[in-house]
């Protein structure tokens, strides 16, 4: 009998982590994934309570203030020192000559502003609320971000087209992970002939020109039609070709986790088909399939933002980041109202956002790729 | 002898896929009710004031011209032989003219400037992407490794606008939304100054393009050198007394330039659709503008034909790329072992 | 020569990582005289790599040499040369060749290039010159082939002509030191025999000095001129061989030699009955060739018409080189694999062509436990599920408490401690995973147990300690085991019975004393010579 002390086979003292403990760890350490996380939870946090913090619900139009700059926020009164938060009002001049109509601040008008305002009501979860984050005292219109060609606030429609862009991203980003990992991960698990098709199918999608199919198809979808039909099927036209990138990633991955001895064991100890798929080989792709889904999130927001922007997306009176910059595309528009740009910034927020914490995500559930 | 073997084989696999992408974008313009004929009508109406009934019997006439009377099946059969028998693609309902000249003087633009941005963001991607391996952990990597970051997030048609922007109001540049000034507009052959105003003309292009493009292949050659330098060879290498800068590009880059040159492909996929969607916004006319108002004016066989065109250009990428492949790997032919 | 070649002092190696700093080399000092072999032998972690690393100065980026290390070679203190000076040694002066041949060489460049590269970079000439000197030196190591070889990529010769190559590389330039990393650690037995012969004679015509690293005690034995003991990255013996290997002073040196797999299977009980049987298995693949331009089809027979019969209580090894089979035959045998051909009786049941609902009963009966602990266990699930799982799937045990019990009590016989079960695959080293592996497939109570070369990946102690428990739980469960395997020494320690395979055939086959002390067929005495002599006289 050999001699154990010799041997030194100590078992490693330290905590037992689970796998996702690991993860998270990893994850804390990383500093670009940590940033990413939290302009994340600011994107989610703005879609739970886009009606707390908007000033005004998206449709309401100020009609005395079409296409007015933003006002900026002050605290340093003009008779000097720090006061409570106030925005002046705008006035219009029309040029005699060029007949363009220029804003200017108004310094006799002077607005207050004023935390936990009544306004508009707004829902969440199925219970009605009146209370909002920011107003005026006076209850009169305070536009951060300005107004657009029919006087709404345009600070006001960013913040509720979070939840339309957010909800588009997170409906294709669910169903085309469900679709892509029940087709990639039986095609690559039962091989054979339904293998064979499957691969046929995923080539056919990815080779689709899917730029001119998503123009082609959403241009073409009715107009008129009720704008929630509209954005299930512009929903369903991305997701339709989307599954099949996950799809054949998880089929290669499956195909050599396939080949692994814990597999061959399951299959030594009589485990069957649905066991062996539902206790080994997903735990063990889960987080190539969490990875892809945290990359989706942002090229969906791209896509839609785009195809709005075009206007073909999403339709009024539902309002998205894209369907607000569809405004600028008359050129006119946007050399006289450059602040309606302003959802390109929450665009290139989130996306950034997502994708960082995905970038670090990814890096701590695969300590050994060199990110 | 092999090469053209592989060759056919690929192109004899490819005509399936053309024939569904056909059949597909043909039924989608099929699928809403309303054809190019309605939306003439409709637009007539409105600028003519012309009721629907008064404009009926034009409106008959042109069908019947167009062949729009016919069912479906018939229009597509006879699309189909035509591109088969004279490449004749059908003509456009809305300009007039057969689709290869539409098409024709637009698609050869984007391809041109799609092989451009490939080549160069390619190449830059490349060199980023070694530069970062090499210095791992260190300032030089963090900022390419940012650029690269920010060029795969960065919304391409985001920063066209804020380019268009500045181009059309801040400068006043009167390079806007066209491939080549007036005067050389109808100058045959490429000389030097009209290359220098194409430049001019389409540089917003080829920077946003460019640097997203690069961004993907920067960091795959990063990770990709970065795992090639752990292998047993590069060791073998150095232990050989080679000097570190031999090392790294005639022993450790061209082995982790396979994945990228596997990739050239879908890269020449994403080019495409990169240009296609910045010309949009800049008004550049290729073939990103004209797939939308053809689209929209519900010009059949202008829309199937950019369709089959770009599929086109697709598989011929990857056939390209793969034949690079193989060219440079000598692994290629690999025998692989199947249950039997 | 009095003054040593090479002069190793008071190496120390440390290792900056993200969880802290790995002490691998800790003050550690040997010498190497001209033309001796000295063999550095150690288990894993002991730091012999690194230090052969340091003195070819090309150690990780961060990795930090201490500053009282010195390494002189030929009387110049290399240690603190530049990268410069030491690049016109390496290749030139001091050689080293690899464990792994199939990575060692460029994949994308071909052989005869990358061997004139070597010349080149020392010694500038034209290409042509240099192409007739590489043609030499293939001639010099044997290289069968040697004009056709000049062309060929590495991916187009086997294991052993690389690792050729690779010798001839290093011998280009005419070193006078050669450091080999465990050079054929991954090459057959056979092959082994022939490569450390070819650089037995090799080192003898040039008069050069090797260090040998090793963890092959066999290979130290009659190779090696001197040797130096490494564990935990210090020394803790040196001397000559054969003085160490007669009598070991420290306690490690004598528990390393202790580990070399000893004793002898019990005796059979003739009566026994058969459990297994095996009769004219035939395994065969199709072999697609060809990449993308041309594809052809060939049939592989793994297993070609090979019967077998095990006993109850017998222990049977299969023995051979990579491809020889073995491993097809034994995973056809528990039917985790269809056989093309033949039938499989266990205990009198035919088991050739049942399906998979219809092997499920039987699963319980017949187990396996396969080479690798890395991929053998689910890295997802905790110790208890894995070996639990079993039970769950066949339903034996009553209630979970009842199949904790149980899983604690397979625990205890692989000699695990009980709270195991709570941890996962990760936080084990290899021999630990092994036996947990082993614990699995005790746990159901099987009659039968396929070991597919358990010991291969563990090192020589942790083997040692391996080969005893599975002696043990032999004895305890009375258990038939077919153990796969490529080393005789394991072998001749633990099976009743052997066959020999080769490329899927039947070489000899017999009782196990028998076959490996007298071998009657050419191959089986090739494979006997090189496992226990190594070198060919």
């Amino acid at each position: 009998m050999a001699d154990i002390s010799l041997n030194a086979e100590a078992i490693s003292s330290a905590a037992n982590l689970t796998y996702w403990q690991l993860v998270r760890r990893r994850l804390l350490r990383n500093r670009y994934g940590m940033v990413g996380l939290a302009g994340c939870l600011f994107i989610v946090f703005t879609v739970v309570f886009s009606g707390f913090i908007a000033p005004y619900a998206p449709e309401i139009k100020d009609r005395v203030a079409v296409y007015s700059p933003p006002q900026t926020i002050r605290i340093l009164a003009p008779e000097g020192g720090l006061t409570r938060p106030f925005v002046y009002g705008i006035k219009e001049q029309m040029d005699p000559v060029t007949f363009e109509i220029t804003f200017s601040p108004d310094e006799t008008k002077r607005a207050n502003l004023a935390f936990f305002v009544k306004g508009d009501p707004w829902a969440l979860l199925g219970m009605d609320f009146e209370t909002r984050l920011i107003g005026t005292a006076d209850g009169s219109f305070v536009h951060f971000l300005g107004t657009d060609s029919l006087g709404r606030d345009v600070f006001s429609r960013m913040v509720a087209g979070t939840r339309i862009t957010l909800l588009m991203g997170v409906v294709v980003m669910a169903a085309s992970c469900i679709i892509g990992t029940i087709v990639g991960v039986s095609s690559g698990y039962f091989g054979g002939s339904f293998d064979t098709l499957v691969q046929r199918v995923v080539e056919f999608v990815k080779s689709f020109p899917d730029l001119p199919l998503y123009l082609a198809l959403v241009a073409i979808l009715p107009r008129r039609a009720d704008p929630t039909t509209i954005f299930i099927l512009f929903a369903g036209i991305l997701v339709l070709l989307r599954w099949a990138d996950l799809s054949r990633e998880l089929r290669g991955k499956v195909i050599s986790i396939r080949s692994m001895d814990y597999i061959r064991s399951a299959v030594a100890i009589g485990a069957s088909d649905q066991r062996i798929i539902g206790r080994h080989i997903v735990p063990n792709t889960s987080s190539h399939i969490i990875v892809w889904a945290t990359y989706q999130l942002p090229e969906v927001i791209l896509l839609e933002s785009f195809l709005s922007f075009l206007g073909v997306g999403v339709q009024a009176p539902m309002v998205s980041w894209g369907s607000m910059l569809n405004q600028v595309r008359d050129f006119q528009s946007f050399a006289a109202a450059p602040w309606l740009m302003a959802p390109v910034g929450m665009i290139v927020i989130s996306v950034l956002a997502f994708n960082a914490f995905g970038d670090g995500l990814r890096d701590a559930m695969d300590p050994y790729s060199n990110g | 002898m092999d090469f053209l073997f592989f060759f056919v084989k690929r192109i004899l696999i490819a005509v399936p896929l053309l024939l569904g992408i056909s059949i597909v974008s043909f039924a989608i313009i099929y699928a809403v009710p309303g054809d190019f004929v309605d939306t003439w009508v409709a637009n007539t109406s409105a600028q003519t004031g012309k009721s629907y009934d008064e404009l009926l019997p034009q409106a008959q006439q042109m069908r019947e011209r167009l062949g729009l009377d016919r069912p479906v099946i018939i229009q597509y059969s006879v699309w189909l032989k035509n591109i088969v028998t004279a490449a004749d693609f059908g003509t456009s309902f809305e300009q007039n003219r057969p689709v290869t000249e539409v098409i024709g003087t637009r698609l050869p633009r984007t391809l041109m400037l799609a092989v451009m941005t490939l080549v160069i963001g390619q190449v830059i991607g490349i060199l980023l992407g070694i530069y970062a391996a090499t210095n791992q952990y260190k300032l030089g990597d963090n900022l390419a490794t940012l650029v690269a970051f920010l060029g795969i997030v960065i919304p391409k048609f985001v920063i066209s606008l804020v380019i268009l922007y500045f181009l059309a109001i801040v400068w006043h540049s009167p390079y806007i939304g066209a491939i080549n000034s007036p005067k050389y507009i109808l100058q045959e052959g490429w000389t030097p100054a009209k290359f220098w105003d194409f430049l001019k003309h389409v540089w917003p292009v080829l920077l946003v393009s460019v640097w997203a493009g690069q961004a993907y292949t920067t960091r795959m050659m990063r990770g990709n050198l970065l795992d090639v330098m752990n292998m047993q060879y590069i060791e073998t290498a150095r232990a050989k007394g080679l000097s570190r800068g031999k090392v790294l590009f005639k022993h450790a880059v061209p082995n982790a330039l396979h994945p990228v040159i596997m990739n050239l492909g879908s890269r020449f996929d994403y080019m495409i659709k990169g240009e296609i969607e910045i010309a949009i916004v800049l008004g550049i006319p290729t073939l990103g503008p004209l797939i939308l108002s053809a689209v929209s004016d519900r010009d059949m066989y202008v829309v199937s034909a950019i369709f089959m065109m770009v599929a086109v250009l697709l598989v011929l990428g990857n056939i390209f790329a793969d034949l690079m492949l193989a060219l440079l790997d000598p692994r290629v032919r690999r025998a692989t072992i199947t249950r039997g | 020569m009095d003054e040593p070649l090479l002069k190793v002092e008071n190496v120390v190696v440390d290792f900056r990582t993200a969880t802290g700093t790995v002490n691998a080399v800790r003050g550690l000092s040997y010498e190497v005289n001209r033309g001796e072999t000295l063999a550095v032998v150690g288990e894993s972690g002991s730091g012999k790599s690194v230090t052969a690393r340091a003195i070819m100065s090309m150690l990780a980026e961060n990795a930090r040499v201490g500053a009282n290390s010195k390494i002189w070679f030929d009387g110049e203190e290399i240690s603190s040369f530049s990268e410069l000076q030491m690049q016109r040694i390496r290749g030139n002066r001091i050689s080293m060749i690899f464990q792994e041949p199939l990575t060692s060489l460029n994949p994308i460049y071909r052989v005869g290039d990358q061997v004139a590269e070597i010349i080149r970079v020392h010694r500038p000439m034209p290409k042509k010159e240099a192409m007739e000197e590489v043609l030499r030196l293939f001639k010099e190591v044997q290289l069968p082939n040697p004009e056709a070889r000049l062309g060929q990529y590495p991916h187009e010769m086997s294991g052993g002509q690389r690792q050729r190559v690779m010798i001839a590389m290093a011998l280009a330039n005419k070193p006078d030191l050669l450091i080999a990393d465990e050079p054929t650690t991954a090459l057959d037995v056979t092959v082994q025999a022939e490569i450390l012969t070819l650089l037995k004679n090799l080192q003898k015509s040039h008069n050069m000095a090797v260090i040998l690293i090793t963890h092959d005690l066999t290979v130290v034995e009659k190779t090696s001129d001197r040797v130096v003991v490494m564990r935990y990255g210090e020394v803790v013996e040196r001397g000559a061989t054969r003085d160490v290997f007669a009598a070991p002073q420290h306690p490690y040196t004598k528990h390393l030699l202790a580990s070399e797999p000893k004793g002898r299977p019990g005796s059979l009980d003739p009566q026994a009955a058969p459990l297994v049987t095996a009769t004219d298995m035939r395994v065969s693949f199709t072999l697609t060739s060809g990449g993308m331009f041309s594809r052809k089809r060939a049939e592989l027979v793994a297993v070609n018409d090979i019967s077998a019969t095990l006993r109850r209580g017998e222990t049977l090894g299969i023995v051979g080189e990579s491809g020889s089979g073995k491993t097809t035959l034994g995973m056809a045998m528990i039917r985790l694999l269809t056989a093309s051909g033949g039938r499989i009786k266990f205990d009198g049941i035919d088991i050739t062509r049942l399906s998979r609902k219809e092997m499920r009963p039987l699963r319980t009966r017949m187990q396996v436990v396969f080479q690798d602990p890395f991929s053998s266990l689910n890295p997802r699930m905790i110790v208890g599920q894995i070996i639990e799982e079993g039970l769950q799937v066949n339903g034996i045990g009553s209630s979970a408490a009842e199949r904790k019990e149980m899983v604690g009590q397979a625990l205890e016989d692989v000699q695990m401690p009980r709270d195991a079960a709570q941890r996962f695959p990760h936080e084990f080293s290899g021999g630990q995973r092994q036996r947990i592996a082993i614990a699995r497939a005790i746990a159901l109570k099987p009659e039968f147990i396929l070991l597919d070369e358990p010991t291969s990946a563990l090192d020589l102690s942790i083997q040692a300690q391996i080969i005893d428990l599975l002696r043990d739980l032999r004895e305890k469960h009375d258990l038939t085991y077919m153990f796969i395997s490529h080393d005789l020494k394991v072998v001749r320690a633990l099976c009743h019975n052997v066959i020999v395979m080769q490329d899927g055939n039947v070489i000899e086959t017999g009782p196990t004393s028998q076959v490996l002390e007298n071998p009657s067929t050419e191959y089986t005495q090739r494979l006997v010579r090189a496992a226990f002599n190594v070198i060919a006289a």
